[in-house]
């Protein structure tokens, strides 16, 4: 079995990806997964505060958000991309029923999770956001 | 016997004052029999006569003919409400004066030693051929055991609504038509507002729904349901909806009631409150979903602790991968266990979650049984890791290595309730050529001490040329 034969990879390459995770180590296998998939660069926001000040100054092409960042949610964050129609997907230990239903539908990989899984979420997060771009 | 009196008076005398008493006088022998007091007054109410029975109720002998004794014998009188009753204002004085007769009227007769009785009064007045009105008879009778056994009655009826105020469930009561008859303060309470007795009917609270929120009209209740079909509702659940906006969980009780004859005349319900048990209850799902939250994190963090390990120090991406699956295996039966409320886990999902990273939507080489076997936690995880190293083992070396392999897993549950026993089969075929390995790696040896040790089952590893074979023999607990 190997990691880097998904559809999803190839959708990834070259893309700027904000990780937001507020453990240092899962932060570091999420950046070194995303690498693998060949983005071209990972930023790095342990708390909502840091993740909207960055988006502040620089918009990414994708985001992968940890749901829960040391008992604060992580949706002012997705409010902010999803104005900037900025693909994201959710990483949470609750899994999707552990998402506010107002996110319903975006996709949610659970944690743990491999780095196919990952792949193919962001993929398909790149997809609704594409398909939502051409509606508006 | 009044009108009779009445009638005989009527005809035998022409006369007022004298001709009264004498019909009354032909009348005296039965009067003095009878076990009924009777008297009678003329036209000013001067007593005429009277007879023994009503001596003995009056307790005394009043004059007869004597203007200061009119309209009554007794000694003094009081209305039901123990208030006093002047003789002018008797029911005898009302009748001389309007010519209209007195119904059952109640009043209390307190005699000169002090003792009071209870009479139950009826006065006919009395007129001559010409239709003129020359005065009344009055019968009136001792209701003292009827006023006791009444108010022994009302005692037993207090004590009995006292004792359903006292209890703190929510309790009413309804006719067989559903209308509201008594309520006690719980059930008021319960309903956030007072019933109406008289036009609310099936139940006291103010909006109805089902446990899943949708609407549940008030003639749909399980006491609505009791009533119409006439047979205790259990099991039931609902929320009620003051008017308040609160809502309040319940269990109802409603059970008709029958009469003597076996006719059904109402019935009585029950609400207990349980929104504290609901309350419970999502606290409980609430630390269930933080404490699966806190374990994902942490695999997530052994899982990246791991990679960050092994990245760059030789390991091959195999054995990396190894052990991520292992790890995702353990993470995916922690979700099927949080999904039950760690209760049981079914078999089924089980083993599909341990082909779901092998079954690459090749669709129809995986074959798996259906019979639902439900297993405890503990039982569930062992099995799932067992599942997870065969699923991997097929994976890398048996026969979902091969594009044409395919993999049969069947199941059945054999013997009585108290020795029960999963027969497992798991067949691999159109694999490479299988061959025993040289030395029992770790897949095998956890496969065979999670089966013989944990579930104290045996496990039987056949590495047949054509496909590998696994056989289990597992015991299952008496409550699954």
């Amino acid at each position: 079995m190997t990691h880097r034969d998904t559809a999803g990879s190839g959708a990834l390459h070259g893309l700027s990806v904000l990780v937001v995770e507020d453990e240092t180590i899962v932060s570091l296998l999420v950046e070194s997964m995303l690498m693998d998939l060949g983005c071209k660069d990972v930023w790095y926001a342990s708390s909502v505060e840091e993740a909207l000040h960055m988006l502040a100054q620089r918009t990414p092409d994708a985001a992968v958000l940890d749901v829960n960042l040391a008992g604060e949610t992580a949706y002012p964050i997705a409010r902010q991309l999803a104005a900037a129609e900025v693909p994201f997907v959710f990483a949470t230990g609750y899994g999707a029923g552990g998402i506010h239903q107002d996110w319903a539908g975006r996709p949610v990989v659970q944690k743990p999770f491999r780095c196919d899984m990952l792949a193919s979420a962001l993929a398909s997060a790149l997809e609704v956001e594409g398909a939502a771009g051409i509606n508006r | 016997m009044q009108r009779l009196a009445n009638r005989g008076q009527a005809q035998a005398v022409p006369t007022k004052a004298g001709a009264v008493r004498q019909a009354a006088g032909r009348w005296d022998e039965i009067y003095e029999h009878m076990p009924i007091a009777v008297y009678v007054c003329d036209r000013d109410g001067l007593i005429v006569q009277y007879n023994r029975r009503a001596e003995e109720l009056w307790g005394r002998t009043p004059k007869i003919d004597d203007s200061e004794e009119r309209f009554c014998g007794s000694h003094r009188l009081f209305r039901a409400d123990n208030t006093v009753l002047p003789h002018a204002r008797t029911p005898m004085a009302q009748v001389l004066q309007t010519g209209e007769p007195v119904r059952d009227a109640e009043v209390i007769v307190e005699r000169p030693d002090g003792s009071r009785v209870p009479l139950l009064v009826n006065i006919d007045p009395l007129f001559s051929d010409e239709g003129d009105l020359i005065g009344a008879v009055n019968c009136f009778q001792d209701i003292s055991r009827l006023k006791q056994a009444e108010s022994h009655l009302q005692e037993r009826e207090r004590w009995y609504r006292d004792l359903l105020e006292a209890l703190p469930a929510a309790i009413y009561t309804t006719d067989p038509k559903g209308n509201i008859t008594f309520f006690n303060q719980a059930a008021a309470e319960l309903a956030g507002s007072t019933p109406e007795l008289g036009s609310d009917t099936w139940c006291v609270t103010w909006r109805l729904f089902e446990p899943d929120g949708t609407v549940m009209p008030h003639d749909e209740c399980p006491m609505a349901v009791a009533l119409k079909e006439g047979r205790p509702v259990r099991g039931a659940e609902a929320v009620a909806e003051r008017p308040d906006g609160t809502r309040v969980p319940f269990i109802p009780y409603p059970t008709p009631l029958y009469d003597a004859s076996g006719t059904m005349v109402g019935a009585v319900n029950m609400l207990v409150d349980i929104s504290e048990r609901k309350e419970a209850e999502s606290r409980q799902i609430g630390l269930m979903n933080e404490l699966n939250h806190r374990v994902k994190n942490t695999l997530a963090t052994v899982q990246a602790l791991a990679n960050q390990t092994m990245r760059g120090s030789g390991v091959s991406e195999e054995v990396r991968a190894a052990f991520e699956a292992r790890l995702l295996a353990l993470s995916r039966t922690h979700d099927q266990l949080t999904r039950t409320g760690w209760k049981a886990a079914d078999l089924a999902s089980i083993l599909k979650c341990a082909l779901a990273p092998y079954e690459n939507g090749s669709g129809g080489r995986i074959k798996l049984g259906e019979a639902p076997v439900r297993l405890p936690p503990q039982a569930a995880l062992t099995l799932a890791m067992v599942l997870h190293e065969l699923a991997a083992n097929a994976a890398r070396h048996g026969s979902l290595a091969a594009p044409d392999g395919t993999l049969d897993v069947t199941w059945q549950v054999l013997g009585e309730n108290g020795a029960r026993r999963l027969r497992f089969e798991w067949q691999e075929s159109g694999g490479p050529p299988v061959e025993a390995p040289k030395h029992t790696g770790f897949g095998m040896r956890l496969a065979e001490r999670s089966v013989t040790r944990a579930l104290r089952g045996s496990l039987g590893i056949a590495f047949d040329p054509g496909g590998l074979r696994c056989t289990m023999d597992i015991p299952l607990p008496v409550s699954t």
